[in-house]
């Protein structure tokens, strides 16, 4: 045991009478261990005197009384959290439809606006010259009503003189460069072909 | 109607629904409650501060309270953790703070009646207040609530090699610090 253990357990009345007289034996013949006693004791007296202190009447009546008004209010307020809560919620949620509702009908709108301003030709091209695969894309749905849109907009007369197998539209070919795509007897047919239709 | 002597029916009677049960629970311990937070914040006003956050604390907690400890080792337990904490966060808002933080004025009324021991609580806590958090909680255990280190090791979860040395370093702090006060 060391001295400060020594010093609390005879101070705070720890000590049996048989270790309290040798530790009194001790302090005789050590002058710097009663030093350091008389030290440890002064301290030892100010906590002694400040160790019950009992309180005023007046705050110790009201500890309880001021315990339940702040658990009132806690409660109080957790409700009033959840009822805000509750409307921002509604609000977040009514906004995020309103905005999805929006943007879908925008959708709709800008594809009619994309296809109203195309040419009979750029239509056609969307799908050649880009070589979208619009399957992959699109679903069903969205590809039936591309479709209808594309049969709605483009010229019938168009789509007929294409359907028919007389005639070949170029994407913008420069038919003197025919030799650089076509082998020699493929351009005399086209040539000729070319010299019984309306084009040339 | 319950034991107010026996801890154990005061708790299940609360538990059951009798708040009276709870108000006497907070008459039994609120003094030591009280003082063990005012030497850990220094103040009156801080440790009424703490002194209500225990309560609350003790008011949801108590249903989970295990019984794997006597109930004011438990309370004592939530007050000096929430001392604790209160004194850091104290801290921190100072650091940030512009402003010169200083405890609120005393109180309208005397806490404390009795003036010889008002002096001296006043010497006290001047000297407790300049210890380190660590060296001030082990030293306050040790010598106004008599725990051994063992019991303080329980509380604090703090090793008691670590006790001890905190112990030693406070100690002698404190005695150097009685030197201006003789």
């Amino acid at each position: 045991m060391n001295d400060e253990e020594k010093f609390f357990r005879f101070l705070n009345n720890k000590m049996s009478n048989q270790e309290k007289n040798n530790f009194k034996k001790e302090l005789i013949a050590s002058e710097k261990l009663l030093e350091e006693f008389n030290s440890y004791k002064k301290i030892f007296g100010y906590i002694n005197e400040t160790k019950t202190i009992s309180l005023h009447p007046a705050y110790s009546e009201n500890i309880i009384p001021a315990f339940r008004k702040r658990l009132n209010k806690k409660n109080k307020q957790r409700l009033y959290f959840k009822f805000a809560y509750g409307i921002v919620l509604i609000i977040v949620s009514l906004t995020g439809y309103l905005l999805l509702d929006q943007n879908k009908n925008n959708y709709a709108d800008t594809i009619e606006q994309i296809y109203s301003n195309l040419t009979n030709q750029e239509l056609d091209n969307l799908y050649t010259d880009y070589d979208i695969d619009l399957e992959k894309i699109f679903d069903d749905t969205m590809l039936n009503n591309i479709d209808s849109m594309y049969m709605e907009k483009v010229d019938q007369n168009y789509i007929e003189s294409y359907s028919s197998s007389d005639v070949i539209p170029f994407n913008n070919l420069d038919i003197n460069e025919l030799q650089k795509y076509m082998e020699q007897d493929q351009m005399e047919l086209v040539y000729s072909e070319l010299l019984n239709k309306k084009i040339l | 109607m319950p034991d107010l002597n026996n801890d154990s029916e005061l708790i299940k009677d609360f538990l059951s629904g009798n708040e009276s049960s709870f108000n006497r629970i907070v008459l039994k311990y609120q003094e030591k409650i009280y003082w063990h937070a005012r030497r850990m914040t220094g103040n009156h006003f801080d440790a009424d501060e703490v002194l209500q956050e225990v309560l609350l604390v003790m008011y949801k907690k108590l249903a989970a309270f295990g019984h794997k400890s006597s109930l004011y080792t438990w309370i004592y337990t939530i007050t000096n953790t929430r001392s604790i904490n209160f004194l850091k966060k104290k801290n921190i808002i100072h650091m940030f703070s512009l402003d010169d933080i200083r405890s609120k004025p005393d109180e309208k009324i005397n806490i404390i009646v009795d003036l010889d021991k008002k002096e001296k609580l006043k010497t006290v806590e001047r000297i407790l207040q300049k210890l380190p958090i660590k060296q001030r909680e082990i030293f306050i255990m040790r010598n106004y609530n008599e725990l051994s280190y063992e019991e303080a090791s329980e509380i604090t979860g703090i090793s008691i090699g670590a006790l001890k040395a905190n112990y030693f370093h406070a100690l002698n702090k404190v005695k150097e610090l009685m030197k201006d006060y003789e």
